[in-house]
């Protein structure tokens, strides 16, 4: 039972390393684009776009995240313009932290007391000056996130 | 959605949750004694193998910081040979982290990553809602990407 399911949930995220597999190849092109970071929430429980989600934004700075900016999604699932643009997207580390329960919540979703998950935090880098678009496939009890383009 | 039961079958698509529940069984006072358990497993979706040999810190929220309760190593199957977090009643109730670290697993399959990596320790940050249940909590990466969900 236990490996038929992740036999299966291994063959859905096949799906989206397969697509990243053409990412990844197409990094030279990424890098001649204007530098930036965008997101995008998908509720894929829902089947729709993550509107009014919070993401906060953090840069490791020494040993701790720094809080940068907050900002919210829009109907599309994505917050209005990139999260950082040009020279604001320096090479760093960077937390996205995406408040998931607090979203379903606001939809009626039934959650535990203590959701199973609550912020989730998504840790990358921004290697070299290029565009990073970070989606974050999510439900109550689960998420994937890749670098999209 | 009425349940929380019902929202995890939708989820996984399978019946996977029932045999959880069965599992913990029906005796009263063997219930009481089972302990919730933590099990995570690391699967390569790469190379398409189990992460062998990935290094996973596993913290619980104390107060407002995350604490280092252990650091274990996956086997060859991906996985960490003891439970995680055998600990009965409530006590086991909170909120934990995982900290997979990928990019040193990959580095040593002889991936080549940027400096840094894209993705170099993913942290999982999930709560143990009810106590005497089963947690198992996997993670499916590449360089490029990366899956959790409750599993079973």
């Amino acid at each position: 039972m236990n490996d038929a399911i992740e036999r299966r949930v291994f063959l859905t995220a096949g799906l989206a390393v397969g697509a990243l597999g053409a990412s990844s190849v197409a990094a030279g092109a990424q890098t001649a684009v204007t530098p930036r970071m965008t997101l995008h929430a998908l509720d894929v429980y829902s089947g729709k776009p993550a509107a009014n989600m919070r993401v906060d934004l953090s840069v490791l700075d020494g040993q701790n995240y720094r809080l940068i900016k907050t900002v919210n999604t829009t109907v599309s699932g994505r917050p209005e313009g990139p999260v950082l643009s040009g020279e604001e997207c320096k090479v760093g580390e960077y937390e996205l932290l995406f408040h998931v329960a607090d979203y379903y919540a606001g939809l009626g979703v039934k959650l535990p007391s203590l959701p199973f998950l609550n912020k989730v935090p998504v840790r990358f880098a921004v290697f070299e000056p290029a565009a990073y678009h970070i989606p974050l496939l999510l439900t109550p009890w689960s998420y994937s996130t890749y670098r999209g383009s | 959605m009425t349940t929380n039961a019902i929202g995890r079958r939708e989820v996984l698509g399978t019946g996977a949750a029932l045999a959880v529940v069965a599992a913990i069984g029906s005796d009263a006072e063997a219930q009481s004694k089972t302990p919730s358990r933590l099990t995570t497993h690391v699967l390569d979706t790469y190379s398409g193998i189990p992460g062998e040999g990935v290094t996973i810190d596993f913290l619980k929220m104390e107060g407002d910081q995350y604490k280092l309760q252990k650091t274990v190593t996956t086997n060859h199957d991906g996985r960490s040979g003891e439970p995680l977090l055998p600990v009965e009643g409530a006590a086991a109730q909170g909120q934990y982290r995982l900290v997979f670290h990928v990019a040193d697993y990959f580095r040593k399959s002889g991936a080549q990553l940027p400096n840094p990596p894209f993705i170099d320790r993913v942290s999982i940050d999930f709560a143990i809602y009810e106590d005497k249940e089963h947690y198992h909590v996997p993670l499916l990466c590449s360089p490029w990407s990366y899956t959790t969900y409750r599993g079973s």
